[in-house]
């Protein structure tokens, strides 16, 4: 029996982490972690909460059993299903959600595989169901960057920022675009300003990447197939097609739905099927004060962008930046996050021998930990083996990390596989996969990444 | 009565518009007289003031005080409520031409000392004025450098209040209200989209963009406001000074912030004729209460209201037949006739209106007589006017005082003074008249507002009153301009012959330009025209080869004066006068300009529009061999490039 859902979820976990630094041997974005667990756990989990009970997950092929395993040992209750898209270096966010036109028959949620929020994710479904909206996004005003001394090589990236206007009466969505696309003035026209009468421009918003769409934005994307990706080209799309009236006369519209060909106007998927438009007619009520329009201006396609409050927790991890960041926010952030305390701080299957962690630490299952170590705020991912006289402080190690005897580590993060022989001092550095650091390193502020060449030699 | 000294509550006033907008009416009548729904500007000016919590109020005259010092008295005389509660000066000066010289002599004067209200007599309005004061110097205890905060009515971008005007984009930070640009466009202007500077948006995190504000002509000022205006005195207007402050934030250390006037509260500026009658309307439809009829300060309850928006006063008659359908006040002593129909009009006392009338969105005055079967729409007669029978008065005629309109005449957009008939000057008429064709079919669906009859912002018709220039010669040019032109002159010629740095050359002109108070557009001209009389040239013999030399010299110059495209347009009347002027250029004004069109200094959207200004009326350049050749070379050089 085919059950009928009002929004799907589409979890986007395919992305490389172009923003991070190269360290050279993939690693795959959405099995970062954070705290306990890696990234693509929290957007899961935030489905989970809003009661959600299955979501679609979109997977490169060489992670899919890395995060099937990953997500074993993660406690969720959501059903999630992988589904691979090939992995081409030009696939955008649009072409990996094409790959699943054949499940999508509602309308769809699409949530960024490395979002970490706290917010309650029915405030933004809410925002769709009550305009009836063809869009919904979500932005976080978290203020301006905080500022964190980062591990590896100083270098100073510049943020992508996006410029987007909001109508501040009517929470419309009215522009947007990506702050790199203008050299000198930002062009905005006239009409917009005329028409929506409190209209901010913000740019320093962070675009949280979930989309709520209807279904027929979904199927126009597909037929239109001119997208590569969703947050680049098909938001602002339709964003900017608010402003436009449909062209062909109405009886036209509704019967021109059977031949989708490409040339086909974005009003031939936006169509009514109920009697919204009487609805609207005989309702009182408008969403805007001054003017004569009717409600919502007559517009047939309505964006919407909802902005919770400050407090809210709300971070991208795709940058070293925020993926630092929210390692160190993330166990003050928890209850918040999951509405529950972290119980399982050190794993059942590690084997701890010292007393000298904090409870700002956590151990993943099968690690071994010697005595006499001190590990303050440390997150030590699986099967890691930390020997004896290890001082670890702020420092977050992944998966098979070895630390020999004797290393003093701060502020340090360790990728997967790697090795620091005895004796190491490293401050702010990082480690890159399967690197061997040699004996009595003493360094501030480095990177340690593997060639290409060595990488095959080494395995 | 003890008013605390320290926290006096002081209006500024200023008692005249500096417009013609109101021509002819306003030539004999100060604005502060002017009627607006039976009621003068200076009586609801003072009324708002007083209810507003203001405790002085200073009205600067530049014109016509003694009438207004003399009503003033009068008002004394009979206690009007105001006159318990505030303090009323009034200040004369003859000179001062604009605003900019009014605030000049109110800091010489030294007339203010703490924060003020400045506004026009044409603003009508019910805010707390003394509760907005305080906003201000809450603002500007944040802001050292907080010099005005504009007030600014939110109104939809259809609302007649901005579609008359000249309307405003402002953007601003949105958590302090600080003004980061603020732009007029032209009525009607066609751009399609607005450029904001990135960085500016980068570096505020929430930037609020306004495009549909209506200006009501208030703004609260800091101390710091009347010696700014002395500090620069190219500053003639509030937008030269708002311009001014935004462009040199740094410099002058000033800057500005606007409030948004809340919900219910009214504020608007009469500026023109359609905004006089929408605020007539607004006014009788209770939106700026207590400047309402039905309170009764100006009216002392002498009005009936009788249904749909219909007033008249106790004394009036009305005849058993007559309909009054909307929005009609009737003034006391007014007798409507048989079968007249009156809709959406003010009639005011003692007027005698007979039968078989039609009134409609028309302004009639006091002690007017319209006699039998006339049709008034759309029009104004002011007082002691005769309409004889059959009349038609239609699409914004204007009746000025004490005029006859003959039996059987026919009026459609044309003014009268006492008597004799005066149409409008011819362009002017034409104009207006193709422009009243195009809105009749826009607004027919729209509520009706306004006559219907555009009538020209005299700031706004630069193109015009630039011509003036160009077709007189250099001796009749008043004197101040002329000595700046031969300054010009004289500083590039030096300046060509020691090889001065163009940069000083600059500073130069701009000092002569203070020192003779030039308007930027004329500066603009005269150093184009300077640079086509030097005597290089004039004593070459290849004007050409030479004019090209000094180009490449004064190309600095030139590029920083000639940028924007009003200034571009400056230059080429320059050019234009210049040619027809100088014996020396005859003939070249085609290789002049091509030689401009060279460094890209005029680009050819601006070429075009001056071919057809040109042609449109005939100048003598239009035909000469040299532009025509040049302008046939661009048309087929920008199809290649197509």
């Amino acid at each position: 029996m085919h059950k009928f859902m009002e929004f799907q979820a589409v979890v986007l976990a395919a992305g490389r982490g172009s923003r991070l630094p190269d360290l050279g041997g993939l690693v795959s974005k959405c099995l970062l972690p954070v705290g306990p667990y890696p990234v693509l756990w929290y957007s899961l989990n935030m489905l989970e909460k809003i009661g959600l009970q299955e979501t679609i997950v979109l997977v490169l092929d060489e992670d899919k059993s890395n995060i099937l395993n990953a997500l074993e040992k993660c406690p969720l209750k959501i059903k999630y299903e992988l589904i691979v898209i090939p992995s081409d270096d030009d696939c955008g966010t649009a072409n990996s959600l094409q790959h699943i036109s054949s499940c999508v028959n509602s309308d769809l949620l699409v949530v960024s595989g490395d979002v970490i929020t706290s917010i309650n994710l029915n405030e933004v479904l809410n925002l769709h169901r009550k305009h009836d909206a063809a869009l919904t996004t979500l932005f976080f005003d978290n203020g301006p960057e905080e500022w964190i001394e980062l591990p590896g090589l100083k270098y100073r990236v510049k943020p992508d920022r996006d410029l987007v206007c909001i109508d501040k009466e009517t929470q419309r969505l009215v522009f947007l675009a990506s702050a790199s696309d203008f050299e000198e003035n930002v062009k905005i026209p006239r009409v917009l300003l005329k028409k929506f009468d409190s209209i901010s421009m913000y740019s320093r918003l962070l675009d949280a990447h979930v989309y709520i769409m209807k279904n027929w934005v979904y199927k126009y994307m597909v037929a239109s197939n001119k997208f590569t990706s969703v947050k680049g080209e098909l938001v602002p799309h339709i964003i900017k097609k608010q402003l436009s009236k449909p062209k062909r006369s109405t009886e036209k519209r509704g019967t021109s739905e059977k031949h989708v060909d490409v040339s086909e106007d974005v009003y031939d998927f936006a169509v009514d099927n109920g009697y919204e438009d009487k609805i609207k007619e005989m309702s009182l009520y408008n969403d805007h004060q001054h003017g004569k329009k009717g409600v919502y201006y007559n517009d047939i396609i309505r964006c919407y962008a909802h902005i919770p409050d400050k407090t809210v927790f709300g971070i991208r991890v795709n940058t070293l930046h925020s993926f630092y960041l929210s390692n160190n926010k993330i166990l003050s952030k928890w209850e918040e996050l999951t509405g529950s305390a972290l119980e399982e701080k050190i794993h059942p299957d590690s084997n701890v021998n010292t007393n000298q962690i904090d409870a700002n630490s956590t151990i993943g299952s099968k690690s071994y930990i010697s005595e006499k170590t001190s590990i303050k705020t440390t997150f030590i991912g699986s099967n890691c083996i930390i020997e004896k006289k290890v001082k670890l402080t702020n420092c977050i190690l992944m998966n098979n990390v070895t630390i020999k005897e004797g290393c003093d580590l701060r502020d340090c993060i360790i990728y997967m596989g790697a090795t620091l022989e005895s004796g190491c001092q490293l401050q702010h550095c990082l480690v890159g996969p399967h690197h061997v650091v040699p004996i009595n390193t003493v360094n501030k502020h480095q990177q340690y990444t593997e060639t290409t060449d060595s990488m095959i030699t080494l395995g | 009565m003890d008013i605390d000294k320290e926290n006096i509550v002081q209006a500024v006033v200023i008692m005249d518009t500096f417009n013609r907008n109101f021509s002819p009416i306003s030539d004999t009548l100060p604005i502060a007289f002017f009627s607006v729904a039976g009621v003068s500007l200076i009586d609801y000016l003072l009324e708002s003031l007083a209810l507003g919590g203001v405790d002085e109020a200073i009205l600067f005259c530049c014109q016509d005080g003694f009438k207004i010092k003399e009503y003033l008295e009068k008002c004394k005389y009979e206690k009007a409520t105001w006159s318990l509660t505030m303090i009323v000066q009034v200040i004369m000066s003859d000179t001062c031409q604009t605003m900019g010289d009014v605030m000049r002599e109110i800091d010489a004067a030294a007339l203010v000392r703490d924060y003020f209200i400045l506004m026009g007599v044409n603003s009508v309005s019910n805010i707390n004025y003394a509760a907005l004061l305080e906003q201000h110097k809450q603002i500007c205890k944040k802001d050292k450098g907080a010099a005005m905060t504009l007030l600014y009515k939110k109104v939809s971008w259809e609302h007649p209040l901005i579609k008359f005007e000249k309307s405003i984009f402002l953007a601003a930070d949105a958590k302090t209200g600080k003004v980061l640009i603020h732009k007029k466009y032209k009525q009607k202007s066609s751009e399609k989209s607005i450029n904001l500077p990135l960085e500016l948006m980068l570096s505020h995190s929430e930037v609020k963009l306004h495009h549909n504000l209506a200006d009501a002509n208030i703004a609260l000022c800091s101390p710091s406001v009347p010696p700014l205006f002395s500090d620069n005195f190219d500053f003639q207007s509030r937008d030269d000074f708002i311009h001014g402050i935004l462009i040199n934030e740094e410099i002058l250390a000033s800057s500005l912030y606007y409030i948004l006037i809340k919900g219910n509260d009214y504020a608007a500026a009469v500026t023109n004729w359609k905004t006089y009658k929408i605020i007539c309307r607004d006014i009788m439809h209770n939106w700026a209460y207590p400047l309402s009829i039905e309170t009764g300060t100006f009216y002392q309850n002498n009005y009936i209201f009788m249904r749909n928006h219909n007033f008249r006063d106790k004394t009036s008659t009305l005849s058993r037949s007559c309909s009054l359908t909307e929005d009609v006040l009737i003034g006391a002593d007014t007798h409507v006739g048989d079968n007249t129909v009156i809709c959406k009009s003010v009639v005011g006392k003692k007027c005698k209106i007979g039968n078989n009338i039609v009134i409609t969105g028309s302004h009639i005055m006091n002690n007017v007589t319209i006699k039998d079967n006339c049709k008034i729409i759309n029009s104004f007669v002011d007082n002691n006017c005769i309409i004889e029978e059959k009349s038609i008065l239609d699409c914004g005629s204007i009746i000025t005082s004490n005029a006859n309109v003959k039996a059987e005449s026919e009026l459609r957009g044309s003014v009268i003074e006492s008597t004799e008939i005066k149409r409008g000057k011819a362009l002017s008429k034409s104009t207006s008249e193709t422009e009243w064709e195009n809105e009749s079919t826009k607004s027919e669906d729209e509520e009706y507002i306004g006559l219907d009859k555009e009538w020209s912002d005299s700031e706004s018709c630069y193109s015009s009153d630039s011509s003036i220039p160009s077709t007189v010669d250099v001796t009749s040019i008043p004197d101040d301009t002329n000595m700046f032109l031969q300054e010009v002159i004289d500083s590039l010629v030096r300046g060509y012959e020691e090889k001065l740095q163009c940069d000083y050359l600059i500073l130069e002109i701009n000092s002569s330009r203070y020192a003779y108070n030039i308007q930027l557009n004329e500066v603009n001209f005269f150093v184009v025209r300077a640079l086509l009389s030097m005597p290089v040239l004039t004593q070459s013999k290849n004007v050409i080869v030479a004019f090209n030399d000094i180009l490449k010299y004064f190309r600095t110059v030139l590029f920083n004066y000639i940028k924007t495209k009003s200034s571009i347009k400056d230059c080429l009347k320059a050019v234009e006068d210049s040619c027809l002027n100088c014996e020396w250029l005859e003939g070249k004004a085609g290789h002049i300009i091509n030689l401009l069109y060279g460094i890209d200094l005029v680009d050819e959207d601006s070429l075009l529009e001056w071919q057809a200004e040109l042609r449109e009326y005939g100048s003598l350049l239009a035909q000469e061999a040299s532009v025509v050749k040049f302008f046939e070379w661009l048309e087929a050089a920008s199809e290649e490039s197509d």
